[in-house]
């Protein structure tokens, strides 16, 4: 069985509520508020859940081209002598790496790591990765994850339905 | 499954609250015998905490004394972990200032008798209509306000700060620096991903913070539909429970954030030439970018600790279930921002 479809059923519903039982509750009420809080909240997932799914691959498989970008610059770099901040330091130090992550399902097409897991922990590579940048590949590496962020951050925005326009009091 | 809220179901009754009350500010006026509480009724305190409208009438000596007042009560949970004696404290601070501000009457420290930290301060007149002021029309009017918010801020930020030694005093040098450290700690206790993306937004701003002109007290909320006005004029500021001492721009800054920037009554430029006319302190232009783009990450933070406090069944407000999705223009206009 595939309709209707969750989304139909969460809009249906947020319809339904908002045109039967919102319209009982008195304005200004506690309970009036929390329902269109609801009614909200469900029109946002009904209108996400068509697309959801793609944006989180797109997100995944976006994280793990720039993580392997970065990556690959960090395995070419050479830290510059005498570098009085890192003196004693060996590379691995700068870039500890996480060993509790699923770092083999971040390259994608693990069954076993859902798209959810994986996610997280692209994520968490991304935000350990580029706490340990060296300074001298900044200009290098600082575009490639500001870009990704701005290119993740719009497919999230898309999943919001615009907002519903609402009209000012009478200014007293 | 979500642990039922504690402390978050209904509350004490109305009439329960009203003896309760009365109670706690008999002791507060020992010499007053015949206190009275009119019209105790809950108004919209924000997601900060619930908040109750109530006339005082009570008698001393031969004197009889009606006093509107606002009670604040802090909420289980929310958007923010605030501190409601400092906040009482820094609005006690504030009188005879010329800060527009109401007057700090009475507090319930610890919620012995309220049931929950309280707060009692007098009503002041006006309304926080935010919609209004942001409508086309009375652009006059709209504009008249927003010249009245510029002049408020700079008399708050040359507020003189010996009386408010309880706040952490930063240095010019410290004041980014704590502020950063403070949403960071926020951020991290309270993400429930790594949000890569605001990570390194903390990073590029502890990278980049500027030296503040001086250091004020500033308000930490600054923005329209935080304060109350009448006509042309503001009659108080409200909601003081971010108030620290700090960079004075970091206000301006949060006052011109897209959510509720009074723009399009009056430009940010307009906005910095009227406060600095006013008294406030210089404001340079590379601390007010620096603040733009913290202010983005600190709303994000404050969105993600709101989702956070529902996800954990720490709150029933159901307009904070979903505040994650309000983080995200937040994420996008600092990057949008982002020097390059």
């Amino acid at each position: 069985m595939i309709r209707p479809t969750d989304e139909e059923l969460l809009a249906g519903i947020a319809e339904a509520l908002n045109n039967t039982v919102l319209p009982e509750l008195a304005r200004g009420t506690a309970a009036r508020k929390q329902l269109q809080a609801a009614v909200e909240v469900l029109r946002r997932i009904a209108f996400a859940l068509p697309d959801e799914a793609c944006v989180l691959a797109a997100d995944n498989e976006d994280m793990a081209e720039v993580i392997g970008r970065i990556e690959a610059a960090l395995s070419c770099y050479s830290p510059p002598p005498n570098l009085p901040h890192q003196e004693g330091r060996t590379r691995s130090e700068m870039l500890p790496v996480n060993k509790t992550l699923p770092l083999q399902g971040l390259g994608g097409g693990d069954a076993t790591t859902s798209s959810a897991d994986r996610n997280e922990a692209l994520q968490a590579k991304l935000t350990e990765l580029q706490a340990n940048i060296p300074p001298d590949l900044s200009a290098q590496i600082t575009p490639l994850l500001t870009n990704l962020y701005k290119r993740m951050t719009d497919r999230a925005l898309a999943l919001i339905p615009p907002p519903v326009l609402r009209t000012p009091r009478k200014s007293s | 499954m979500r642990p039922a809220p504690k402390g978050c179901g209904a509350g004490p009754s109305l009439t329960e609250l009203a003896q309760r009350l009365a109670a706690f500010l008999q002791r507060q006026l020992p010499h007053a015998p015949d206190i009275r509480i009119d019209g105790l009724a809950p108004v919209s305190g924000g997601n900060a905490r619930k908040a109750w409208s109530f006339d005082l009438n009570f008698s001393v000596d031969d004197g009889h004394t009606d006093l509107p007042c606002i009670m604040l009560m802090q909420a289980q949970a929310g958007q923010l972990e605030s501190d409601l004696t400092a906040e009482f404290k820094v609005i006690a601070a504030l009188e005879n200032t010329g800060v527009p501000a109401p007057r700090a009457l009475w507090i319930d420290e610890d919620g012995s008798s309220l049931g929950a930290p309280t707060i009692v301060m007098e009503r002041v007149f006006g309304v926080t209509d935010i919609l209004a002021l942001r409508a086309p029309e009375p652009a006059g009017r709209n504009l008249a306000v927003a010249l009245d918010f510029a002049d408020a801020a700079a008399k708050l930020h040359r507020v003189d700060l010996h009386g408010l030694d309880f706040l952490d005093t930063p240095t010019p040098q410290s004041a980014a620096a704590e502020q950063i450290a403070l949403w960071e700690t926020q951020f991290l206790k309270h993400r429930m991903e790594p949000h890569p993306a605001i990570a390194f937004a903390f990073q590029w701003l502890k990278s980049h913070q500027p030296v503040a002109e001086r250091i004020s007290l500033v308000h930490g909320d600054y923005r329209f539909g935080n304060f109350l006005f009448e006509g042309e004029r503001i009659t108080a500021l409200l909601d003081w429970e971010m108030a620290h001492l700090g960079d004075p721009v970091e206000d301006i800054a949060w006052a011109y954030r897209a959510l509720w920037t009074p723009e399009m009554h009056l430009p940010l430029d307009g906005f910095v030439a009227r406060y600095e006319a006013a008294g406030g302190p210089n404001v340079r232009l590379e601390n007010l970018l620096f603040y733009r783009l913290f202010g983005e990450v600190k709303h994000a933070v404050i969105s993600l600790t709101a989702a956070r406090s529902f996800a954990d069944g720490r709150t029933n407000n159901l307009r904070l279930a979903d505040r994650m999705t309000l983080a995200l223009p937040c994420i996008r206009q600092f990057y949008n921002w982002l020097p390059a």
